[in-house]
């Protein structure tokens, strides 16, 4: 059995890489393999066991993850240890050094073996994953010590990798849907997708996420699944939006400046369990006095707006993404969005669009 | 006469290619950069790809009114994009009759967009910032 302690060089360097990757699994099982649980997360396609002492951050992903209410099975898909120095005998993380700048010699180090790994310098964040034993360890120097985005969407990179391996896929989406047929909503930040969701939810249209959501391309259909609860709006948004006393504010606003919420706190029961994706949106702030138009667009520019961001947002899988990508825009019709600014006439459009589709 | 002949092939195993309907999407997955070939600058790089003499290429394409600089200047910026690069190792073949018939069709300028908004998300900087307008961490700049 690994010790963790043994684990504690100093540095890794991509040349160790593996051989560090490989016994920080081993540690990680070893602990996770003597029965400390924190929580069982029933997950959209996996059951998800959380181990470690980091009560605050289990809870914390309880709240962001998007848990199924019927339950988990009695055992779990995969497994997280939740570490930081000086806990379960794991020392500080090593330094990752002698990398250039480039996280493609990185995932290169990694590709044969069936390891995934990504570090965070800012934070001496590793986080770590086996794709065989399903087994992965998030290594911090302390409690709580995480990039800022990682509050909004915990464990995004082991879904991620887990996900990928089982043939699906996170996609970096919005989704909008009328009675369990949806529409991908596709776009790099800052186009109006957030907006878009939220505006929909508050008009009586379901979505199963506003960022980031689970498509399963299996059995000849395209479904969506939600992954985080979380939807986001910056402060001007929830004036227009109308929602700026239903969400509170006194939490204040994320690392980019947005404020996060849940359906529940709109009044809204929560996301949908699922939903049928039959179309692609390319949503696109049209102006102040335009009414929303849904035209249909080429599949490059569809590709254009889903593939990058989901790419290169996401550690690692990346060769594999462009492929499913590719596969997601060919199944599906493709429209341009363009957004007007009264939300319920852009609510109205899409919910029409939505009606007719097939 | 062409300044540029012989075979190319893409750059590296970085780059990818998918195409839609005639129009192909390209991703440079070591650098984050991305690109839009228009249908007509698609059949050049369809020609690359079947291992087609770039010369030759260019004088069937360059048949149609201001295709030669056009062309010309698209091939140069897949050089300097870093998306293909020269073959010695194995010899060009002629364009062949299906491509030739692809090439007299086309119309429209032979385009590529060039988008670098994602760049810095692929760099594992040993330091990073927050930008909302990439949703997630990027490069610190200024350092």
């Amino acid at each position: 059995m690994q010790s963790p302690a043994s684990v504690g060089a100093a540095a890794v360097t991509l040349e160790t890489l593996p051989a560090f990757a490989a016994g920080a699994i081993a540690a990680a099982a070893s602990v996770i393999h003597q029965g400390i649980p924190l929580e069982t997360l029933p997950l959209a396609g996996l059951d998800l066991s959380v181990h470690g002492a980091d009560a605050a951050y289990a809870v914390a992903s309880r709240v962001r993850l998007a848990v199924r209410r019927t339950g988990g099975h009695a055992t779990s898909d995969a497994a997280v240890l939740l570490v930081s120095a000086g806990q379960y005998g794991f020392p500080a993380p090593p330094v990752l050094t002698g990398t250039g700048s480039h996280m493609r010699a990185f995932e290169a180090a990694l590709r044969d073996t069936q390891l995934r790994a990504e570090y965070g310098f800012d934070h001496r964040l590793w986080n770590i994953y086996d794709t065989k034993k399903r087994i992965g360890v998030q290594w911090t120097t302390a409690p709580g010590a995480l990039p800022p985005w990682e509050s909004g969407a915990p464990l995004r990179a082991f879904l991620h990798w887990f996900h990928a391996d089982a043939g699906r896929r996170l996609v970096h989406a919005g989704t909008l849907g009328l009675a369990g047929r949806g529409a991908l909503l596709v776009g790099k930040g800052g186009s109006g997708k957030s907006g878009t969701v939220v505006a929909g939810l508050c008009h009586g249209l379901e979505s199963v996420g506003d960022d980031y959501v689970l498509v399963d391309a299996s059995g000849g259909r395209l479904r969506a699944f939600p992954v985080f609860e979380t939807l986001k709006q910056d402060a001007a948004g929830l004036r227009r939006l109308g929602i700026s006393d239903a969400i509170g504010m006194g939490a204040g606003p994320n690392w980019q400046d947005k404020y996060e919420f849940t359906c529940r706190e709109l009044g809204k029961a929560g996301l949908a369990t699922d939903l049928d994706v039959r179309a692609i949106l390319v949503p696109r702030l049209a102006g102040e006095a335009h009414a929303t138009r849904i035209e249909p667009v080429s599949r490059a520019r569809a590709m254009l707006a889903l593939a990058p961001s989901g790419l290169f947002q996401m550690p690692g899988e990346r060769d594999s993404g462009v492929a499913v990508f590719a596969d997601i825009v060919r199944a599906l019709p493709c429209y341009s969005l363009d957004l007007g600014c009264d939300p319920a006439e852009v609510s109205g459009c899409i919910a029409q669009f939505l009606d007719a589709l097939p | 006469m062409s300044q540029y002949s012989g075979r190319y092939v893409t750059a590296s195993a970085d780059i990818t290619f998918e195409k839609f309907d005639g129009e192909y999407v390209v991703l440079n997955l070591a650098t984050g950069n991305y690109y839009a070939l228009s249908p007509s600058a698609s059949v050049l790089l369809d020609g690359i790809l079947a291992g087609h003499d770039v010369a030759g290429m260019l004088a069937v394409l360059g048949e149609a009114d201001g295709g030669a600089a056009a062309y010309h200047d698209l091939f140069g910026k897949l050089l300097a994009n870093e998306l293909v690069v020269a073959d010695a190792a194995q010899p060009a073949t002629e364009p062949d009759a299906t491509w030739r018939d692809a090439a007299r069709g086309v119309c429209g300028d032979p385009t590529i967009e060039v988008f670098e908004d994602l760049a810095q998300l692929i760099l594992a900087d040993p330091i990073h910032d927050a930008a909302e307008e990439a949703g997630w961490p990027v490069a610190r700049t200024g350092r």
